[in-house]
């Protein structure tokens, strides 16, 4: 069975590291960094099949991050890109531009059927 | 008895006033018994001007009294009544048509053109016919001398007031417009004819005197003078005489039953003193007597001639009695325009604020007609002012009804009985006392406003379940009295129960506006919590039981779930109730507090949250949840002012800054809240601190947000201010708390 590359941009040191660990209990390579810059770094060194990032980081948002690793890579994640925030109110302009770049916002708290869903997807899309 | 102490003119009191009358009657009577000759055939009595003057001063029945008696005399000269009976009748004509604006002379001038020369006309020509031009003459003379007499006495009239009522004689001050031109105008014209009639009557007598002289002339030179047969009746023809004059020879002893014959009573042969020759009848009944000598004399009438030279004098004064007629007819006419002009001028004075006048009367003197045109000018505008008086008066007494609006004057508060005691000024009843009973609840904050110049305080109505409203504002406090001098008490519609629910909604309508920053508070350890259960469960369903990890796992969510409890204890604490009592605190933390809770918002918008407290502040009695809800509530506006500004300007990239900085200078600490955004709007700028006041989009602004902030501020005796940068973009929230006061 293909394992699955996961990052994890989170700003959120707990939460950041109870999701990591969850993503590993399924399965998949999972790797947490807390901002931009560490992420940047980390696709460098290796490219993933899914991306997990927060909307709204302590100094940036998830949406710069998304779009700098996306100009960085040649081709974005094969399992998507999605951001997750626990902001409810997002005014229309913010839902379009992340519709224009993500695979899809997840509205925290994820529930673990939905992270099964999108790992088994990032497997599917990684194995292709 | 005689005062000259009267300050408008000379006063006479006549303290015996029936024998003064009679006395004054007596007087009149004898100087209307003289005969005064103007000239050869016009004499004059002053009877009428006496009983005129009489019937003015005292009314009619002494009038009538006064031209009895002074024309009696009349009665004893010429032997009838007629004088008499035209003074009465006189008297009754200027009553009957002459009120008191009325000048006696006109009517009398008509009263003798009609009545007086038709009676003359009667009795002249009783018992024998008279010769029409003497009787004419005769008229005009009565005419002119009456209503001389009359216009004379319109002239005292004028001057002279007599005040029977007080025994009082008075100068007349005002006098009657109508009165005296009429009076006026017949002294002058009736003057100017009769002194033309007096003129000619003397000339008539001069040349009757010389023609005495020509006739005597003519007989002596008739050549055959001795041949005349005696009783026998010639004519006698002068040069310049026109009609013949009748002549006849008589013995000197058969004078007086010849003379008949020839219509003569008397006769001149110019040896007389000449007194007769000063009346018309004396010429008319006159022969002129010429001796002959031998017993034998010619008597001569001179009747013809005499009626010759009298039509002339009445040819002359025709024209100047048409003019009189005129005149008079005239005054009438000017009397009609008088009268309508003053009908006029009193309807349009007496109507003065009655109601508008659309149709403006028309007077007939054009200096009426302009008054009369500025008094309904002024009329319809005074009645345009008072209707919108009334309009005003009516919207006043409204409102004062709606909002039962009562102003007070020596309002005190009764501590004791728990009663707000006043006197009710009402403008129609006046000033009444009245009592009205205070909450128990309201009483303390009664009892602690005594010494305060001016107040303005919301009560409850005592021994009520309505929960009614008061709103009392009373000014200039009387320290002895220990009242208030003056003020007003308004029923107010919206209970402050009512108030109290509206702040509070604002203030949840101001959380409504961090439900965003609430939910990702909350959602993060939500997630959090969820992530380690499921962990922790999967580590269950592996059969690797490490006690570590599984402990580490609940203890992960033991402080995630007191992060969100957190969480909504801050929330809680912001959204304070009425009884928000105060603690000791430091306001330092206060804006810890009130930070913590906003930055994620200021986060969320970009915004640099700045924060310069110093290191130790006295502590302050304050009440806290107020004072961190008035921070929050400044950070809050500072955040949406920012906004504001990139909107503005079009540029989302501006960076927004938030310095919240606490200091003490001398005896106040200073809590200063300065932003970059967009500054005051100038609309608001004199009534930031209204209630309602807003600029920020509808259903996102309440307006009562700094309203709120100040009504805190004036509790703790602090103050609160907001003003734009000096010297950059945006405005500080200043608050000041007086150590004295709050410490």
């Amino acid at each position: 069975m293909y394992t699955p590359n996961i990052l994890i941009v989170e700003d959120d040191d707990a939460l950041r590291g109870e999701l990591v660990e969850l993503l590993k209990a399924l399965g998949a390579m999972a790797i947490g960094v807390p901002d931009g810059a560490q992420a940047m770094h980390a696709w460098k060194l290796q490219p993933f099949d899914l991306l997990l990032c927060d909307y709204k980081l302590r100094a940036e948002s998830g949406l710069d991050v998304l779009r700098a690793l996306g100009d960085l890579a040649a081709a974005p994640a094969a399992g998507g890109c999605y951001l997750m925030t626990a902001h409810v109110d997002l005014t229309a302009a913010a839902q379009r531009d992340i519709a224009s770049i993500t695979t899809g916002l997840l509205h925290k708290p994820i529930d673990a059927k939905t992270l099964r869903r999108i790992v088994a997807d990032a497997a599917e899309a990684g194995r292709c | 008895m005689l005062s000259v102490n009267y300050p408008q003119g000379f006063r006479v009191v006549l303290p015996y006033l029936w024998p003064m009358a009679l006395l004054a009657l007596a007087a009149a009577t004898g100087l209307s018994a003289i005969r005064l000759i103007a000239a050869p055939g016009f004499e004059f009595y002053l009877g009428p001007l006496f009983y005129l003057l009489a019937y003015r001063w005292f009314g009619l029945k002494a009038g009538l009294v006064t031209a009895v008696a002074t024309m009696l005399p009349s009665l004893w000269w010429w032997g009838h009544p007629m004088a008499v009976l035209l003074a009465i009748g006189h008297v009754l004509a200027i009553d009957r048509f002459s009120g008191e604006d009325r000048s006696l002379s006109t009517v009398t001038f008509f009263y003798q053109l009609m009545v007086g020369a038709i009676a003359n006309l009667i009795w002249l020509n009783l018992p024998e016919p008279l010769a029409p031009e003497i009787v004419l003459d005769i008229a005009v003379r009565r005419i002119l001398c009456e209503t001389l007499l009359a216009a004379c006495a319109d002239l005292v009239l004028l001057a002279v007031l007599v005040d029977t009522t007080r025994g009082r004689v008075r100068r007349v001050r005002k006098l009657g417009l109508q009165q005296s031109i009429e009076a006026l105008v017949s002294i002058a014209v009736a003057g100017a004819a009769m002194l033309f009639l007096l003129g000619e009557l003397n000339h008539v007598n001069e040349r009757l005197e010389l023609h005495h002289e020509d006739v005597v002339s003519a007989v002596h030179a008739l050549p055959d003078r001795n041949a005349l047969q005696s009783g026998r009746t010639y004519w006698l023809n002068m040069h310049g005489v026109d009609t013949p004059m009748p002549f006849m020879k008589v013995a000197s002893s058969a004078m007086g039953q010849a003379g008949p014959s020839l219509g003569c009573h008397v006769f001149d042969d110019g040896r007389g003193d000449g007194t007769g020759r000063q009346s018309l009848r004396y010429w008319l009944d006159m022969c002129y007597a010429v001796p002959l000598g031998a017993g034998k004399m010619v008597l001569v009438s001179p009747r013809g001639h005499v009626i010759d030279l009298y039509r002339d004098v009445l040819h002359g004064i025709t024209p100047l009695m048409a003019y009189l007629g005129l005149a008079q007819i005239g005054l009438l006419m000017f009397r009609a325009s008088v009268r309508r002009s003053s009908r006029v001028l009193s309807q349009a004075l007496l109507g003065f604020g009655r109601g508008y006048v659309t149709t403006r009367p028309t007077a007939p003197f054009r200096e009426a007609d302009r008054l009369v045109g500025a008094f309904i000018a002024a009329n319809n505008e005074f009645v345009a002012f008072e209707r919108q008086r009334v309009h005003l008066m009516r919207t006043v007494e409204e409102l004062r009804s709606a909002i039962d609006l009562r102003l007070l004057s020596d309002i005190r508060f009764d501590a004791q009985r728990g009663e707000l005691r006043y006197a009710k000024i009402d403008p129609t009843s006046g000033r009444r006392g009245a009592s009205l009973a205070v909450h128990s609840g309201d009483s303390m904050h009664f009892q602690s406003l005594a010494g305060q110049s001016e107040i303005m305080v919301e009560f409850r109505r005592g021994r009520d379940q309505d929960d009614q409203w008061y709103l009392l504002i009373a000014r200039d406090y009387d320290q002895e009295s220990d009242s208030w001098r003056y003020g007003c008490l308004i029923r107010l519609r919206t209970a402050k129960a009512f108030q109290t629910q509206m702040r509070h909604s604002a203030r949840l309508m101001e959380l409504g506006g961090m439900a965003s920053a609430l939910s990702h508070e909350l959602r993060q350890p939500l997630f959090t919590i969820s992530l380690a259960a499921e962990n922790a469960q999967l580590l269950m369903h592996s059969g690797q039981m490490d006690p570590e990890r599984m402990a580490a796992k609940l203890g992960r969510i033991v402080e995630q779930v007191e992060r969100a409890n957190a969480i909504i204890q801050r929330t809680s604490s912001y959204a304070r109730t009425e009884r928000d009592e105060r603690v000791d605190m430091d306001i330092c933390q206060a804006v810890r507090n009130a930070v913590r809770f906003m930055r994620p918002v200021m986060t969320e918008r970009d915004i640099d949250l700045q924060i310069v407290i110093p290191d130790a502040l006295p502590v302050m009695s304050l009440p806290r949840i107020g004072i961190e809800q008035i921070i929050v509530n400044a950070l809050q506006n500072a955040a949406d002012s920012i906004d504001t500004r990139r909107e503005n300007e079009e540029d989302a990239s501006i960076m927004g800054a938030v310095r919240v900085q606490v200091e003490q200078l001398d005896q106040t600490i200073v809590l200063n809240v300065q932003d970059n955004g967009a500054g005051l709007d100038p609309s608001i700028r004199s009534n930031a601190f209204n209630a309602f006041c807003t600029t920020k989009p509808e259903g996102k602004g309440t307006g009562l947000g700094l309203f709120v902030c100040r009504q805190i501020m004036d509790e703790v005796g602090g103050s609160i201010a907001i003003a734009d940068n000096a010297q950059a973009p945006g405005a500080t929230l200043t608050l000041r708390f007086p150590l004295a006061e709050g410490g």
